[in-house]
């Protein structure tokens, strides 16, 4: 049975942990794996999932392969950043990057007591969550502390470049003190000839009137990668989050995230990217929580498809009964290049409360003849103009960063 | 907040007329259908029509999925005709009274008391009005002025034998008998309504209107209008509606159908103030109304734009099926429930051409124990290519006892289209009500301001003295609902 | 100018405010601070005239033109005409009305209050521009709905923006400063410090006490469980920065 691998390892790897205080999470998880193995088409929030026979692949978990050979690797800044670099699962000190004051907010523990989840959460349904609780061996900490003001952003630089069928299972933990204002950026990028299973976790809790900029990249180059991404972050009174995803490449890029609205006043912008070519499948699931009124939300996700590629954008916007004027919002927009490409959209309300407003859309759209054409009678060849009109519909994501080197660089990897 | 209900400013419409009328005994079967349509002078085709309707409403059941509540209708206790017996041998010669001055001075006072003017002196300027009291036509102003652009507007029973090849053609086309309960019970026992038919490229010179009024006890009134636009031509029109106060309630049971061919548009705009029962929901019109128009022809628009401020029970659904392509269907509408009325309203816009494009606005506003349903279906049929939709629905609930619902139906077939849907729900909240008076405006200015400004994209779609009717008539039913 | 005297306040039957006291001088800035649930908004929201408020027992009096004037006999309106203004901590959403179109009516509605000339759009234009630029707004926002599509900044600088156009004789700023980015901050406790004059007051109730950085307290009340249980200068703000609230409240 395939699962017997996972169940092997999972044994050689008890021993080492079993002081950890997490120890009995990390056991009750496996254990949830186990009994329900990979999610199937059966499972509402994985209808649009074609996992592609996953359960005949028998991943390694990244820590028995550390003494492989690795390859050089660049990590690409042209503007100051707080770099943590971690190379195939593995914390490199020397690609690393970090200003005095950064290196006080790090903090890394070994076998991590994992933040638990808010009440209202699926992700520990889900398989890929909980396959990840199971095999991590470390958390990385990162604490601002109240009242500052970091001018670098910090970086999570996860580069994978082995050409093996490991899987990796990172975890991150911020906390943003009350008033502090921060940028991050988290990106994965593994190399042609991955065939592998990366299975991130992050966690994000925003104190009292902090602002945050989070932006997430997976850009797996290989046509055997797939990438499941958790996101979960949590907010506090007043303050503010700006989250833009980016998702390219790989067999089955995947990012399921969820947000909380836990005090009044705050705000949150989710912005979704991705494209997908070939035979490619992204997927993306958000949900947000209102749990407290006077609160705003908005979310645009877009996606743009070629070929036989796939699309599915599953959105739930939950508000409670006592969360008064929130204000949300969620558009998914759809730019596909060829005919076959399918696209899949569930946007989903559960309002309880009756005092709000909601809006939510839905386009699937084809590249527009007479924009091509207007473009090409002012001299331009079909192919670059075919170009300019993605690159518009792209731009609206990459310009809600608001950061004008995080965007530059942005631009440049989307082609 | 007060626990103060809303007290309605007088119902004014809510006087009787007294005068003589010929009124047919209650009950519905062949031999009642027979007689209306012996009185109207009818030919034989319409009659048959009217038997076919008849036949097909006997095997249906009255629907019940709106979310309504109300005293159920005995169809044999009403009486399906009635007219001002002035009027009514004139009729069966088949003329109209030479002028309107040799109307019931009565009819012509009743009127008058609703601020419309039969007397052509008096006529209300730029608009043509089509009288229509109970079941009949009484009169038509304006009617040199259309004849002149070859603008046929009359009554539906006129019509029939002045122009019966165009009605022929086009009546039933867009709402059949089989479409419904009520859709065939009007077929079969329609008494009157408007005809207009607008000829090819003309842009019909003045507003037209016809007015509704219930006036005799016991009656459901069933009227029938059709409306044809020709290619190329516009035409703007207005329906308002009042009836007394009565403790039963009335049945309105009406079809109105639209035909916009190529290049041609259609404004249909009413505002509705039916008798809308008293503080404790006794009395008051069920009006349920089958209205529908058809972009036949390519570029075509059809709007429909509604205040509905009255009547116990509404169910309606302005719809339109965007045939033609490039065609545009638009809704506009307000509705105001308050006291136990109950409405559940909305609209279809079915896209079946390409690059069709259809605008939904709705505004509910429920006050003390009303309820307010929106339900809109839009439906992109697999041959619409490039379809659109902007669908808007607000509702605004006053006081907390007050409901209200939005049910959208999204059936989308075609990959190219395009959909848009915002809804919000608001309190007229103590706390809006303060940030206004706190920045010194009273009480009676902050709520205007305050609908005012709710119901303003739907407002500007109507005429403007209609309009300026509509947001007073708004104002003054919430006047006391707050505070 | 403003003489709140044994203030008591209930909500739905539960007491809020057990009893304040609070005397504000012509010209200067009071600062309210206190943990989540003390009551600061209330009081503002009293003060402003709020209908959900119940006052039990107390008085609140407001000098106008060397009369006391009884505030809790008057509506919210007649104390916005009086020189009232309260700024929302969630200003409200007002769809199909534009700025422009409400601070016009606004002010003229206490301009014919208060015996002065209502202004026409041509003159009332001017007046607003010199107005925007005090808080660097863009003037095109004018056109736009009242706070429909603003960010939480742009709401919160709408509100100085009001107060800059009605100029009030009593500010009440109720968390002004919640929500706000550093850069956001700065333009908002800019726009209060010029309309400031030693003729008007201003009592910001605060929950964070950076805003104290830049608009310079003259009192500091710590409110806590309904009542005002410790009062001082500015120096009185950065120790409950730096310790909290426990050492105040027990």
């Amino acid at each position: 049975m395939a699962l017997s691998n996972y169940k092997e390892q999972f044994d050689k790897m008890k021993p080492s942990f079993k002081d950890v205080p997490s120890y009995k999470h990390k056991i009750k998880s496996f254990d949830d794996f186990m009994l329900k193995g990979w999610p199937t088409k059966k499972e509402e929030d994985w209808r649009y999932a074609k996992l592609n026979k996953i359960e005949k692949v028998e991943y390694q978990n990244y820590i028995f392969n550390i003494d492989k050979p690795k390859a050089l690797f660049e990590h690409g800044f042209d503007f100051p950043v707080n770099n943590l670099v971690f190379r195939n699962g593995i914390f490199d000190k020397q690609l690393s990057q970090l200003s005095r004051e950064a290196i006080s907010y790090i903090k890394f523990k070994d076998h991590g007591c994992f933040s638990p989840l808010p009440g209202l959460s699926k992700l520990k349904d889900s398989s890929f969550y909980n396959l990840n609780i199971s095999f991590n061996l470390e958390t990385f900490y990162i604490d601002i502390p109240d009242n500052v003001v970091v001018p670098e952003p910090i970086v999570f630089s996860f580069v994978y470049d082995l050409d093996s069928t490991t899987m990796y299972h990172p975890q991150i933990d911020i906390i943003v003190g009350k008033n502090s204002q921060v940028k991050f950026i988290e990106q994965h990028k593994s190399n042609e000839n991955e065939i592998s299973l990366i299975n991130p976790i992050t966690k994000l809790r925003l104190h009292e009137n902090s602002k945050v900029k989070y932006v997430r990249l997976a850009q797996l180059n290989g046509p055997k990668i797939k990438h499941t991404g958790h996101f979960v972050s949590q907010q506090q009174r007043d303050s503010s989050l700006h989250f833009v995803s980016v998702n390219l490449g790989g067999e089955f890029n995947r990012l399921d995230s969820e947000f909380y609205h836990e005090g009044k006043g705050s705000y949150l912008e989710v912005n979704g990217l991705c494209f997908s070519k070939g035979s490619e499948q992204v997927n993306y699931l958000s949900r947000i929580f209102h749990e407290q009124g006077y609160n705003e939300s908005h979310q645009l996700y877009k996606c743009v498809l070629d070929d036989k590629s796939s699309s599915s954008f599953d959105g739930l916007m939950y508000i409670a009964p006592q969360a008064q004027k929130v204000n949300s919002s969620q558009l998914n927009k759809n730019l596909i290049l060829s005919k076959e490409a399918d696209v899949n959209t569930k946007p989903q309300m559960d309002i309880n409360a009756d005092d709000v407003k909601a809006a939510h859309g839905a386009t699937v759209s084809e590249l527009n003849e007479e924009e091509i054409f207007y473009l090409m009678s002012r001299g331009i060849k079909k192919a670059d103009a075919i170009k300019i009109i993605e690159r518009a519909f792209i731009d609206e994501i990459i310009l809600k960063v608001g950061d004008l080197n995080i965007q530059h660089w942005l631009r440049g990897l989307v082609k | 907040m007060n626990d103060t209900p809303i007290v309605d400013k007088e119902y004014k419409y809510g006087f009787t007329t007294d005068i003589a009328m010929e009124q047919l005994a209650k009950g519905l079967n062949e031999d009642v259908i027979r007689k209306i349509s012996s009185i109207k002078d009818e030919p034989d085709w319409m009659l048959q029509s009217r038997l076919r309707s008849f036949k097909i409403w006997q095997k249906m059941t009255e629907p019940k999925w709106a979310k309504v509540n109300y005293e159920p209708v005995d169809y044999q206790d009403i009486s399906y005709y009635s007219a001002p017996k002035s009027y009514v041998g004139m009729d069966k010669k088949g003329d109209k009274p030479k002028s309107l001055d040799d109307l019931d001075p009565e009819l012509v006072k009743t009127f008058e008391r609703l601020g419309i003017s039969l007397n052509e002196q008096k006529r209300i300027s730029g608009v043509a009005v089509d009288m229509v009291f109970d079941s009949v036509s009484v009169g038509t102003t304006n009617k040199e002025i259309l004849d002149k652009y070859g603008v046929i507007f009359c009554s539906i029973s006129d019509a029939i034998k002045k122009y019966p090849e165009l009605v022929k053609k086009y009546y039933g086309s867009v709402v059949p008998a089989t479409d419904n309960f009520f859709a065939a019970l009007n077929g079969a026992v329609f008494t009157d309504g408007s005809f207009c038919y607008i000829p090819k490229g003309v842009t019909c010179p003045i507003d037209l209107s016809t007015y509704f009024r219930i006036n005799a006890e016991e009656t459901g009134q069933f009227e029938r209008t059709l409306l044809v636009a020709d290619e190329g031509s516009y035409v703007n029109y207005l329906e308002g509606c009042t009836a007394p106060m009565r403790d039963e309630n009335q049945l309105h049971a009406a079809v109105v159908e639209l035909i916009a061919l190529k290049d041609a548009e259609i404004k249909y705009s009413t505002v509705q103030n039916w008798y809308a029962g008293d503080k404790d929901g006794k009395g008051g019109i069920y009006n349920f109304v089958t209205k529908r128009g058809k972009c036949v022809g390519q570029n075509s628009k059809i709007s429909w734009t509604q205040v509905e401020s009255g009547s116990a029970i509404t169910w309606k659904y302005p719809s339109v099926i965007l045939q033609g392509d490039n065609s545009q269907g638009a809704f506009y509408s307000v509705a105001l429930t308050h006291d136990y009325m109950q409405a559940d309203t909305g609209t279809k816009m079915i896209h079946v051409g390409k690059n069709t494009k259809s605008t939904i606005i709705s505004k509910g506003i429920s006050a003390d124990k009303s309820s307010n349903v929106y339900r809109g279906q839009v439906k992109i049929m697999p041959s619409a290519e490039g379809a659109r939709n902007y669908s808007q629905c607000d509702s605004m609930l006053v006081g907390d006892q007050s409901n209200a619902g939005t049910v959208p139906y999204i059936e989308v077939k075609n990959k190219t289209a395009i959909l848009e849907h915002e809804a919000s729900t608001s309190r007229l909240s103590e706390d809006q009500l303060f940030y206004l008076q706190s920045r010194g405006l009273s009480m009676e200015e902050s709520i205007s301001m305050l609908v005012n400004g709710f119901c303003k994209e739907v407002f500007k779609q109507l005429p403007l003295e209609f309009s300026v009717e509509a947001v007073k008539l708004i104002e003054m039913k919430l006047e006391n609902s707050v505070g | 100018m403003l003489q709140v005297k044994n203030l008591h306040v209930s909500v739905e039957g539960v007491e809020i405010l057990k009893g304040i006291n609070l005397e504000v001088k012509p010209g200067e800035i009071h600062a309210i601070m206190g943990p989540n649930g003390s009551g600061k908004s209330t009081l503002s929201k009293v003060i402003a005239g709020h209908p959900s408020y119940e006052v039990t027992s107390g008085e609140v009096t407001f000098d106008v033109n060397f009369e006391q004037k009884n505030l809790l006999d008057m509506e919210a309106d007649e104390r916005a005409k009086e020189g009232v203004f309260l700024a929302f901590q969630y200003p409200i959403n007002i769809p199909g009305i534009t700025n422009y179109d409400f601070l016009k009516t606004s002010f003229n509605s206490v301009c014919e209050y208060q015996g002065a000339p209502k202004l026409e759009d041509e003159e009332f234009k001017k007046l607003l521009n010199e107005k925007v630029k005090l808080v660097e707004m863009d003037p095109r926002f004018l056109t736009r709905p009242v706070n429909e599509g603003f960010s939480g900044g742009e709401k919160k600088r709408n509100e100085i923006l009001q107060m800059a156009v009605l100029n009030p004789r009593l500010a009440l700023l109720d968390e002004t400063d919640s929500g706000l980015d550093i850069d956001a901050l700065k333009i908002v406790s800019s726009g209060i410090n010029k309309l400031h004059t030693k003729n008007n007051s201003v009592i910001m109730v605060t929950h964070y006490q950076r805003l104290l950085d830049y608009v310079v307290p003259d009192f500091v009340h710590v409110l806590s469980d309904g009542k005002i249980v410790k009062s001082g200068g500015k120096e009185l703000a950065l120790q409950l920065e730096k310790e909290g609230y426990d050492w105040v409240t027990t």
